[in-house]
């Protein structure tokens, strides 16, 4: 059974009145139990909208959300239990800081979960230890950190209301390099470490062929491609057709393949390093 | 005399006991492309704000053609000459309609109405926004409005840009529209460059790189004398491009910044090797 | 989107209405109110309906856009029909019962009173669905011009609405994002008590401020760069300009409200 459906949703925004808009249209998706899937597009093209059907912060006009099966909407009151089992994490998360100490904070969404005390702070200190906060943060206001550490306290707000689907809208934006790097590092080891399922949407084609194991890719307020990274790169002039582009390290094989090489496609750049030291090493092919 | 000229620069924050930037010295050349690169923190923006005076200096100077800006009667001037575009495009679109916005800044300087018009159509026209003159401004995409906001700046006939992380918070399509009006300024109308970034593939275009590190230069000239050291790059917290990174993982020592670089090396590395066979 | 709807009452349309100078419509509007207000005949009140009606075919405006302005008025509406229709006296007795007795001249009144206040909510809709909020402000800074004999700073208040007005989507659109990343860590906004519900905004409330003191350094620092340095020795890109269609609308509704005060002396029904 899937973990997570999307059943021909639809949903027009402003509708009838002049500003009506659609923005999704007849989406189906499946996310399966542990694996990672990454949402690619351009803004606009409906990824924000559909991912905040996943945990029914959206009403779907049409179509329907099943989380393990069962409408997300069948009782409308169960919709904010839905909403700790599916942890959506906004864009610039830090900008949704609020309380006066990074504990307190992380605590919110534990707190509205209606836990104790104990078990709040359990979830509070492991999700401090998933982000890889120090200890001595617990009583420093969020607004004192920097960017990055606001950004993983935020984070840390989603994970600790443990989420059996962590969905991620574009995590690391704004952030540099290295603490991009950080950032992606923690999320995946909190991911081997819990087993939850991991949904995110990014602009970088780098970073979803380093992470993902299926690739979603959103285009007119449609799913337009989906697969693994081999599938979906494979279509690099399709991706690149639609304005978006493919890992530099796969252009660099697609050029040189032009240039009557036989090289296998690769879209990571450990792959493309094994594959080159084959060669060079007089294999005749990698 | 350069266009710009830092001297023995300081500057320190009243909450701080360190030294945002730590003793700069160095010349800007009118005309030239410069990328400002460095990890948060570094100190690139608030270098940014020291070059048209929206900071002053706890030490040492900024010449801009010969002007302090610590020179208050000359102000405006200095504003005019040096324009700035900021990180958040929301930020810094001050009227409801994109034609108006790009007007607020020579309307500032008094520039008379028929003049106006024709600064305002040129501006809008050179970034390619003028079809969107009557819009409204939160209708536009965030390159849309980064575009607008560049208008707004060039109508008031600078001579100096500085990107202040303009393109962080952009998707894909919107840095390339930036970085595509920004390059065409500099081209086109010689307008000096001051690109704060820390996308790595921006900087590589640029003539001359600038690396911050806790306030100070740490490395300064082109792109290949900059990136020339792998580890240098890792260890100052840096994005390398992916053909670099193979470079790299393969044990090469070579510099290879552009795809293109990288596929006329790999080329050379494996000549025949992998070739198919007919 | 949301934010398009909720920025100003501005219904984008090409009509007669759109078209005219700003100013003029201010001038207009508040004639029309004081015409409306002196109407007390049937015969005048009916010409100003006709009025009104011919004002909103040529707006271009759908008729529910208005209707949907009048709702929320309704109560009030009815509050003050049903007021009259209670204390106002007279004499010719209709029905009677305790201490409460409706007369012909309760109804009459009535009848008058929520016509005017109907006529009032649309009259005051053409000026905000025909005229964007950009073009309002500078028409009431053009028109409050000679305050500055008192001293008082127009431009810089007309500069505070203008920026408060461009920056209204960008907030209404945050608030959204925050009372959506809220809700995804269980916010709960709908139930509880009033001190409960009070409660629940501070998640919302406290970011907000954050964020918008944020932008206002920002706005600052770039206003800045673009050499702001208030209003003296700024000039516009674009000055309003009246042309003879303006003259010409002002005119015709003059000389409605003259035809409204004419026609108030001819009674047919009671004193209306």
């Amino acid at each position: 059974m899937e973990k997570l459906e999307l059943k021909n949703v639809s949903y027009v925004y402003s509708k009838g009145t002049p500003f009506e808009y659609l923005a999704l249209d007849d989406i189906n998706l499946s996310i399966k139990q542990g694996e990672t899937l990454a949402v690619i597009g351009h803004t606009g093209s409906g990824k924000s909208t559909m991912i905040q059907h996943l945990n029914g912060l959206f009403k779907a006009q049409s179509g329907c959300v099943l989380f393990e099966g069962r409408d997300i909407w069948e009782n409308k009151k169960d919709i904010k239990s839905i909403r700790f089992k599916i942890g959506l994490c906004f864009q610039y998360p830090e900008y949704q800081l609020f309380e006066e100490t990074v504990y307190k904070d992380i605590a919110f969404g534990p707190k509205n979960m209606g836990l104790e005390e104990k078990e709040i702070d359990r979830r509070v200190r492991q999700a401090m230890q998933y982000m890889e906060l120090p200890e001595r943060y617990i009583t420093r206001s969020p607004f004192d950190l920097s960017g990055g550490q606001k950004r993983k306290v935020a984070l840390a707000g989603i994970l600790a209301m443990e989420p059996e689907i962590l969905v991620l809208d574009e995590p690391t934006a704004g952030l540099d390099p290295s603490a991009k790097k950080n950032l992606f590092g923690l999320i995946q080891k909190y991911k081997e470490q819990s087993g939850s399922t991991v949904v995110f949407v990014s602009h970088s084609m780098e970073d979803v062929a380093n992470l993902a194991d299926r690739i979603v890719v959103m285009q007119n307020s449609k799913i337009v491609m989906e697969g693994t990274p081999d599938e979906v790169f494979a279509h690099a002039d399709k991706l690149l057709e639609i304005g978006l582009s493919i890992p530099a390290i796969t252009s660099i094989f697609l050029q040189l393949n032009q240039k009557g090489y036989a090289l296998p496609p690769v879209y990571t750049v450990d792959d493309a390093a094994k594959c080159l030291e084959a060669l060079i090493g007089g294999n005749a092919s990698c | 005399m350069s266009f710009i000229e830092c001297k023995n620069l300081y500057y320190q924050y009243n909450s701080s006991k360190r030294n945002a930037i730590n003793n700069v010295d160095l010349n800007i050349e009118q005309g030239e492309f410069i990328a400002v690169i460095g990890h948060n923190g570094s100190g690139k923006s608030t270098f940014a704000k020291l070059l048209n005076g929206l900071l002053q200096p706890s030490g040492g100077s900024v010449l801009v053609g010969g002007i302090s800006t610590a020179d208050e009667a000359k102000r405006i001037e200095l504003l005019q000459s040096v324009g700035m575009i900021f990180q958040n495009p929301d930020n810094q679109i001050v009227a409801s309609i994109v034609e108006e916005d790009v007007a607020f800044g020579p309307e500032n300087l008094g520039v008379p109405q028929e003049e106006l018009r024709s600064r305002v159509d040129d501006a809008l026209k050179t970034v390619g926004m003028y079809e969107q003159r009557l819009k409204a401004p939160h209708n536009l995409s965030g390159g849309q409005k980064q575009r607008v906001a560049i208008a707004g700046i060039i109508a008031m006939q600078p001579k100096c840009i500085i990107m202040d992380e303009a393109t962080a918070m952009l998707d894909p399509i919107g840095r390339k529209e930036v970085m595509e009006a920004v390059r065409k300024l500099n081209r086109e109308f010689g307008i000096t460059i001051i690109y704060i970034t820390h996308f790595m593939n921006e900087a590589v275009d640029a003539d001359r790189v600038i690396l911050l590190d806790s306030g100070e230069v740490v490395k300064d000239g082109t792109p290949h004398e900059v990136f020339a050291d792998y580890d240098t790059m890792m260890a100052y917290g840096l994005d390398v491009p992916q053909g670099y990174q193979l470079m790299h993982q393969l044990g090469i020592d070579a510099c290879v910044l552009t795809e293109k670089e990288c596929v006329a090396q790999l080329e050379n590395l494996l000549g025949e090797n992998g070739k198919t066979r007919t | 989107m949301l934010k398009d709807i909720s920025f100003g009452q501005y219904y984008p349309a090409d009509s007669v209405l759109h078209r005219l100078d700003p100013r003029f419509k201010i001038l207009i509007t508040f004639l029309l109110i004081i015409g409306i207000f002196i109407c007390n005949s049937v015969l005048s009140l009916s010409a100003a309906i006709v009025f009104v009606i011919i004002g909103m075919l040529l707006s271009k405006i759908p008729l529910s856009t208005y209707l949907k302005n009048t709702k929320p008025l309704l109560p009030i509406i009815l509050l003050t029909f049903i007021l009259n229709l209670i204390y106002v006296p007279g004499e010719h007795v209709l029905w009677h019962f305790w201490k409460i007795s409706l007369t012909t001249e309760a109804i009459e009144t009535a009848v008058f009173i929520a016509i005017r206040i109907i006529l009032l909510v649309i009259v005051t809709s053409f000026l905000t669905y025909t005229t964007t909020p950009t073009a309002l402000t500078s028409a009431i800074e053009d028109l409050l011009k000679w305050l500055k004999v008192f001293k008082v700073d127009v431009h810089s208040i007309a500069m505070m609405m203008s920026i408060a007005l461009r920056f209204i989507p960008t907030l209404i659109d945050e608030i959204n994002k925050i009372i959506n990343a809220q809700k995804a860590r269980g916010a709960d906004f709908d139930s509880g008590n009033v001190v409960q519900k009070i409660k629940a905004m501070v998640p919302i409330l406290i970011p907000l401020f954050i964020s918008s003191f944020r932008r206002a350094y920002e706005l600052a620092n770039a206003m800045e760069c673009r050499c702001y340095n208030g209003g003296d020795g700024r000039t516009k890109l674009k000055t309003m300009q009246s042309s003879f269609k303006d003259y010409l609308a002002l005119a015709v509704c003059i000389a409605a409200v003259v035809g409204f005060v004419l026609l108030n002396s001819i009674k047919i029904i009671g004193v209306y």
